[in-house]
């Protein structure tokens, strides 16, 4: 029997429905990206595993960071968080010191912000050294702000360990005026529990002795040591490790941005810490004489007190004329008699309040140079003294 | 219920890759954030958070 079907019908029946449009394939790229994005994104036991070895290795690279051969080798530069971080630029300066051959004479500047704002960068001053001794001084910064008497015991001990008696001639430059007098031994053993700068010295304990406190403990293990300063640091320095990103230190950081008004209550604050330390500065004298006791165990080092520059406007607001004059005269008798320098920079600079950011620092510039220019010439004079075998 | 589409050798590579980065990165953010946490309760010191 013939097929009954026509040929139209078995056409039209050959004729397949329209497939549904389905997804579009994505694009290789797309996919790449998607694998990779599920990966990184979802927790697996792949993830798991790198994270805890990283979590290891991290901890251990922060160990063997955060040792004294280490700061004070090339990833040293590493360890400042920022430009502005003074204490990490000193720590890393004084390890730096007492591991390098010294091979040129040193000028070590110690003391607040108000002497690191008065010097800027150390280049700058070797610049001017160079030019009255046309001798290559090496200027080592180690300014921190609000830096206590025992903080200078510990920078100076360790960045002077590698000093022979055939090293070159090292001269400590400690910054000194009426902001030391806030210093009392209250105030000097406060700070010196907060381990603010990563060094640890047998001189700077004995200050803390000296003072009537107990030293913290001590183990030679620096991360144990130096605890506060590692935490403070840590996350910063391994940031910066990792991304080789080291920080530029700007010294004279303080004068930075629009010169704004002075504040009463902060020059109050000074001005009553002054008056109520004042009758007590024996304090601060004696400290002097322990540090030139301690520095005279050194070889070719001497010490030299320059005068902190404060400015004119603050003196006179807060009455501290009679203050300021007599303690200038105390310290010039005091150092004389000791056998001490003292370069009243500021004085000499004949620095007006105009000259100065706010009460503490001065402006960036020409107002700099002229303290730079001055603290040059004290530096020609003394070695020229020195030549003659007239001492200080 | 919808089956996940099957992925090339190079994909399942990347995915791993991407693990791998994620526990990397994991890892040493954990310490870092450990040692900010530190500090931070600690208070230990007045300069870390004063405009650095």
């Amino acid at each position: 029997m013939a097929d009954p079907v026509s040929p139209a019908a078995k056409a039209r029946a050959k004729v397949k429905p329209a497939a549904k449009p389905g997804p579009k394939p994505l694009a290789w790229w797309r996919s790449d990206l998607d694998a990779f994005w599920q990966g990184f994104s979802q927790p697996s036991a792949l993830a798991f595993a790198f994270f805890c070895g990283s979590a290891v290795l991290s901890l251990v690279v922060c160990l063997w960071f955060f040792s004294e051969t280490t700061l004070s080798g090339w990833y040293g530069r590493f360890l400042p968080r920022s430009g502005l971080d003074a204490e990490g630029f000193a720590t890393r300066v004084a390890l730096q010191s007492a591991q390098e051959d010294v091979a040129f004479p040193r000028l070590i500047l110690l003391g607040t912000s108000t002497v690191a704002q008065a010097v800027g960068s150390g280049a700058g001053l070797e610049a001017t050294i160079r030019e009255k001794t046309g001798q290559d001084w090496r200027v080592l910064v180690l300014t921190t702000p609000l830096q206590s008497p025992a903080d200078q015991f510990a920078l100076i001990d360790r960045a002077l360990e590698n000093q022979q008696p055939d090293s070159p001639r090292v001269v400590v430059a400690v910054g000194f005026g009426l902001q030391r007098l806030r210093w009392s031994a209250d105030q000097t053993l406060k700070y010196a529990i907060e381990r603010r700068i990563g060094l640890r010295s047998d001189w700077e304990d004995a200050e803390v002795r000296a003072l009537g406190g107990k030293p913290l403990p001590r183990i030679g293990f620096y991360p144990w040591d130096n605890m506060q300063f590692v935490l403070v640091n840590g996350s910063e320095a391994l940031l910066r490790l990792v991304l080789n990103r080291p920080a530029t230190r700007i010294v004279d950081q303080y004068a930075i941005g629009r010169k704004s008004p002075p504040s009463d209550v902060l020059r109050d604050l000074i001005g009553q810490g002054i008056r109520d330390n004042f009758p007590d500065r024996a304090t601060s004298f004696a400290q002097i004489d322990r540090l030139a006791a301690d520095l005279a165990t050194r070889s070719n080092v001497d010490l030299v007190l320059i005068e902190e520059p404060l400015s004119p406007a603050l003196i006179m607001d807060q009455k501290l004329e009679r203050i300021h004059d007599q303690l200038s005269r105390e310290l010039a008798e005091y150092a004389a008699s000791h056998g001490i320098g003292y370069w009243p920079v500021s004085t000499e600079a004949q620095l007006t309040a105009a000259d100065y950011f706010d009460d503490l620092h001065v402006l960036v510039g020409k107002e700099q140079d002229r303290l730079r220019l001055v603290l040059a010439l004290h530096l020609v004079q003394l070695l020229a003294a020195q030549e003659s075998g007239n001492g200080n | 219920m919808a089956t996940e589409a099957p992925i090339t050798r190079r994909q399942r590579r990347l995915r791993q890759i991407g693990a791998v980065l994620q526990g990397l990165a994991l890892g040493f953010l954990i310490v870092l954030a450990g040692m900010e946490l530190a500090s931070l309760a600690g208070g230990v010191s007045p300069f870390k958070y004063q405009g650095f």
